[in-house]
Parts: structure tokens; C-alpha cells; sequence
């Protein structure tokens, strides 16, 4: 199932400097696609278009060949899950009711959890390393715990499709690698496909295997990361310097203040 | 999943023992008064009203006058009180749940004030008639609820998604314009001030079975509606865009969920006057006991409110008497200390945890 986002253009409020200028991309299923771009660029206001939460001033965007506003909210919950940047952080509920909400798509008014949702839910939250924090209420976690829990919650939710908006700014080094790699494999193995927001160069090179790279609303560049991961491509729409290191056949970006290059 | 279920037979144990504990507590309110009425005597009257029991035969040697304080003043009053208790309480969950915000009550949403607002102007402009039992400050009190209700969700555009905090503001607005409003009317009208500040401190002396059926009606409904929505009402809690990625819809569910709230509230408000504290301090202490899921939460809070109602209402009429205190005066007299130490509380177990 495609996304394809056809020219769309956003304006709030129909005035004023618009978020989104004539955004084409296709996502293709089977990748690991980072959306890439400076604060400010539009990345989440991008993902926000997918979810139906905002609809473009001008454009389309399909998925699956139909507009998100033409599926019904359950249905479109059973196609794409989502990782905001940061979930309530005064939530009183326990960690694993939290997970367990991402079942809801599937149920009737009063059906009960199944023995499926159940194994689906300590999956996700084996795989996050959150079964421990099962019964701790959200608003007590770290805010990489919060995270981890929040992404667990998409996965349960067993879409196609996962969005997450900047899902390792939180995280410490071993879960930033351990949470991409988890990604990276359920991605391989045809389980999912991911749109990551992301600001780590080197995590991208690493683990994604498309990009996108938006600047003030527009498309810069897109495509293999390889291709939209250029360093004079980076430099401006970044405003840095960006230095890069080959060893063993793999790549590592370097970005410094301009002015202040090291050599 | 062990653990699932045991919750589920501990409040299922909880629930049960309100109930007892409610209904216990009826009789005992119907038996304080004036005229004391024994414990066992008021038992065989209320049973009495039962279907299928032998009414003669529990009635046999209860003197006549009894059975009419209890029947026509006593049990509808105590009935009255404890469904505008269950109501207010229940309305309280919902409006935190929908508004993210643990302080959102319905004078917060200016609802209370705008029932206040209409029962000052049927009290001041005199137009004291009572149609089949509906007095016409019931009636204006019921209808200005309903309109600063309709007011506050025009102007803050109830199905737009940065709903939650444009709906409180615009709530505080329109209640301090209404509260001046009627701060005018009463200083316009001196000799009706009394009466208009004793209705807005709340009572249930006006309780008939009229009244008791009213709330009855708008309750029932009410509460199968938020139990129905009550894994909705968990998600939006969230944050209306997390609810939306998780397949809620929205904007129906908050259209749904204020407008029964609103009714709920209007109803209340309108027999009994503004009862403060109440849709506050029940949530936040029910919570503690069930956790924050409004399907668990929901009925332990229906029957805490009612009890808690039911006792408050027997303490302003037995304190002084004859003279009644209101009882909105008494909710916030119990209600606000024990609130604040429950905050005091919450903010040691925070310290502790961190």
C-alpha cells in the first residue's frame, strides 16, 4: 500500500507564509524512509497530512489510492500508526494499559482484550524493553521510557505503516541502535514500512534506506539515502559545515558550525 | 491477566458495598428530621413503595403522617439529592477526561452560572408561575444553563482540535459576565437578593417527585452513553491528535459526550441550585481507587456522589435546625480541605518518587 503525496501545498488559516510548498513524494512500501529537513521545515506538518489531522490547502494525498479523510477513523488506524514526538506527559494510566490502547481499532464497544491482543501487547512491550515498567503509571517514567513506550503502543497497533516523529530524541545511545535495528529488521522481514523523522546523519546512513529531505516547505532532495545524504546538499539547507569520513566502505557525517571548521 | 480480573471481582466487591451502603444510607437520611421517624419504621415505608410486597401488612400500625413526611417530603428530597450527587460526580469524569484538565467542572464551564444566571431572572422579574409542578425558576435556571452552554461551544468552536482550552476560557468568561450579571440583578432587586443567593448556594428544600423523575430521565441515558464511550473518553484523554492515530473519531465523540455532559449538568444545576466541589473532588477521589480507566471509574463515582450528596443534604437540614444551611455550603466545606490535603498528598508521593 502506497502513500503518495501529489503536490500538496499548506497554508493555515488560507493566509499567510505556507508550511508546505508543492510537496511531491512517493513512499513506497518495504522501506525505511527518514524525513529529514531543519526545525521548522515542515517534517511533522507533513506526517499530520498522512493522519488526516490536517487537510492540504492544495493537492492530494493518497494512501492506498484513497484520500485519508475518505477512511473511516478505525480503518485508518488499522493502516497507519503514529509516535508523536512526545504523548501526555501528566497520564495517569499504567504502561501496559497504555500499549493495550493501540487495540482499539480492533474492537467492538464492549468487546474484551483476546488472547491475540494480549500476546500482540507483551510483544511490543518485550521488544521496547518496557514489560518491566508494565504496571508503572506514564507519568512517572524518564522521558526515554515514556518514548520507548509510545513506539511499543504503534507496533501494537500491527499498521502497515508506522510514523514516527523524532522516536529517538529521547533515547540513549543502546536504545537509539537497538530501536532501529528492531525496526530496520521488522522493516526487512516485510512486516512494516516506517516514515522516521530524524536529525542524526550517521543513524540515517545507517539504518534508512530512503530519505527525504525537506527545506522551509519544499522538497530538496529524495530518494536512496546515499543520494539525498550529500554533504554540499546538507551544508546549505542546514547552515553547517559538514565534514565526512569513509572507513570501511561506510560513511560518517561530521557537521560543525560554519566558520568554525576544523581541518 | 490474573491480575485483570481480580481487579475486576475487587470492584465489582467495591460497587457492591456502596450499593448496600447507599441504600442504607437512604433509608437513614429519610428517618432524620423534624419529626423523628424510627430507622425500622422508615425501612417498612420505603419498602413499602416496592412492587410486589405486602404494602398493607408493612404499613399496619405506622401512623398516617409518617408515611406522608416520608413519602411526599423526606424520600423524594434524599432521592433528589443523591441522583444530582451521581450526576454531578459522573459529569465531573467526563469533563476531565474531555477537557484534559483536572480542574474542569461546571462552573468552570460557566453552565452553573448560566442556570444561576436564569433562575435570577425568573426570581426578579417576578414570573412566579408553575405549570403541571415546573416552577418557573426551575424552568429559567434550565434554560439559561442550556444557552450559556450553547454560547460557550459557538464561541470556542467545540470540534476544532485546540477545543480543550478555548472551551474552558470562553467557559470563565461567560461565567464572571453571568455572576456580574446577576451580582446587577440582585443589587436592582434588594429584596429578592436573599432568595437569589440562597438558590445559588444550592438546596433541595424544592424536591418533588417531579424533580426527582426530571434528573431520573436525564441521568439514566447520561450515564449508558459515557460507559459506552468510556474507552473513547480514555483515548482522547490522551490528546485529541493521539486519539484520532488510534481510531477514535473525535469530533463525534466530544460533540456526543458534551452535549449528554452539558444536559446532565443543566438538569442538576437547575433543581438544585449551584453545589459546589462536587464534580471536582469525587472524580479525584474515586480515581485513587479504580485508576484513571473511565469504564472503572464511572460507577464507583455514581454511587460515591450519591452517597456523598445524600449525607451532605442530611447535615443541612439536621445542623440547625429549623434553619437550614445550604448545602453547596457544606460540599465546599468538606470538599475543599479534604481536597487540599489530598493535593498534599500527591505532592509528597511525588517528592518521595523523584
Amino acid at each position: 500500500m502506497n502513500i503518495e503525496v501529489k503536490h500538496i501545498s499548506y497554508h493555515p488559516n488560507g493566509a499567510g507564509r505556507s508550511i508546505l510548498q508543492d510537496v511531491c513524494a512517493n513512499f513506497a512500501p518495504g522501506h525505511l524512509t527518514a524525513l529529514l529537513g531543519p526545525n521548522g521545515s515542515g517534517k511533522t506538518t507533513l506526517l499530520r497530512h498522512f493522519l488526516s489531522q490536517l487537510q492540504p490547502t492544495e493537492g492530494r494525498i493518497e494512501v492506498g489510492g484513497k484520500s485519508p479523510q475518505d477512511y473511516s477513523a478505525k480503518e485508518l488506524a488499522k493502516i497507519l500508526s503514529w509516535v508523536p514526538q512526545q504523548g501526555n506527559e501528566s497520564s495517569a494510566f499504567t504502561v501496559e494499559d497504555m500499549v493495550s490502547m493501540a487495540r482499539y481499532p480492533y474492537k467492538k464497544a464492549f468487546d474484551a482484550e483476546n488472547e491475540e491482543d494480549r500476546q500482540i501487547v507483551a510483544q511490543a512491550m518485550e521488544e521496547l524493553e518496557v514489560a518491566e515498567l508494565r504496571t508503572r503509571m506514564f507519568s512517572s517514567l524518564s522521558g526515554g521510557e515514556r518514548q520507548r513506550v509510545l513506539i511499543a503502543r504503534a507496533l501494537a497497533q500491527s499498521t502497515p505503516w508506522v510514523l514516527m516523529d523524532e522516536p529517538t530524541s529521547n533515547l540513549d545511545v543502546r536504545h537509539q541502535i537497538e530501536m532501529l535495528e528492531l525496526l530496520r529488521q521488522k522493516v526487512d522481514a516485510g512486516r512494516i514500512s516506517a516514515v522516521v523523522v530524524m536529525h542524526d546523519f550517521n543513524l540515517v546512513e545507517r539504518y534508512c534506506d530512503r530519505a527525504v529531505l525537506l527545506q522551509a516547505g519544499e522538497v530538496v532532495s529524495k530518494g536512496a539515502t546515499s543520494e539525498v545524504l550529500v554533504p554540499e546538499v546538507l551544508e546549505r539547507v542546514y547552515g553547517v559545515h559538514v565534514e565526512v569520513l569513509e572507513k570501511s566502505g561506510q560513511r560518517f557525517f561530521f557537521p560543525t558550525s560554519k566558520g568554525n571548521t576544523t581541518s | 491477566m490474573t491480575s485483570e480480573s481480580s481487579h475486576k471481582l475487587s470492584l465489582s466487591i467495591v460497587c457492591g458495598g456502596l450499593l448496600i451502603l447507599l441504600l442504607a444510607g437512604i433509608v437513614w437520611a429519610t428517618s432524620v428530621g423534624a419529626v423523628s421517624i424510627p430507622f425500622s419504621e422508615t425501612a417498612r415505608i420505603v419498602v413499602s413503595r416496592f412492587p410486589f410486597v405486602p404494602k398493607d401488612r408493612l404499613l399496619s400500625g405506622i401512623p398516617s403522617t409518617h408515611i406522608t413526611i416520608i413519602l411526599r417530603v423526606r424520600l423524594p428530597r434524599v432521592l433528589l439529592a443523591g441522583l444530582v450527587g451521581a450526576g454531578l460526580a459522573v459529569a465531573g469524569v467526563v469533563l476531565q477526561a474531555l477537557f484534559r484538565n483536572p480542574l474542569a467542572d461546571p462552573q468552570v464551564l460557566g453552565i452553573s452560572s448560566g442556570a444561576a444566571c436564569g433562575a435570577a431572572v425568573a426570581i426578579v422579574s417576578g414570573i412566579g408561575f408553575s405549570v403541571a409542578g415546573i416552577s418557573s425558576i426551575w424552568l429559567c435556571a434550565f434554560v439559561g444553563a442550556i444557552l450559556t452552554m450553547i454560547l460557550v461551544f459557538r464561541v470556542a468552536r467545540i470540534s476544532s482540535s485546540h477545543s480543550a482550552t478555548s472551551i474552558l476560557l470562553a467557559g470563565i468568561a461567560c461565567s464572571s459576565m453571568l455572576t456580574a450579571a446577576i451580582t446587577i440583578m440582585m443589587m436592582w432587586k434588594r429584596e429578592k437578593l436573599e432568595q437569589i443567593y440562597l438558590w445559588m448556594m444550592g438546596s433541595f428544600s424544592a424536591a418533588s417527585w417531579l424533580r426527582v423523575g426530571f434528573v431520573a430521565i436525564v441521568l439514566v441515558p447520561a450515564v449508558i452513553c459515557f460507559m459506552v464511550l468510556g474507552r473513547e473518553l480514555d483515548l482522547i484523554s490522551l490528546g485529541d491528535h493521539e486519539a484520532r492515530s488510534m481510531g477514535v473519531s473525535v469530533k463525534n465523540t466530544r460533540i456526543i459526550a458534551v452535549v449528554a455532559t452539558s444536559l446532565l449538568i443543566a438538569a442538576s444545576v437547575s433543581v438544585s441550585g449551584i453545589i459546589g466541589f462536587v464534580s471536582l473532588i469525587i472524580p479525584h477521589i474515586v480515581r485513587l481507587l479504580s485508576g484513571p480507566k473511565s469504564r472503572r471509574s464511572l460507577p464507583l463515582c455514581l454511587l460515591v456522589g450519591a452517597i456523598f450528596m445524600i449525607a451532605c443534604d442530611t447535615l443541612s437540614r439536621s445542623l440547625v435546625p429549623p434553619a437550614e444551611i445550604p448545602v453547596g455550603a457544606i460540599t465546599q466545606v468538606i470538599g475543599a480541605p479534604y481536597f487540599l490535603y489530598l493535593l498534599s498528598r500527591a505532592r509528597k508521593r511525588e517528592g518521595n518518587e523523584a
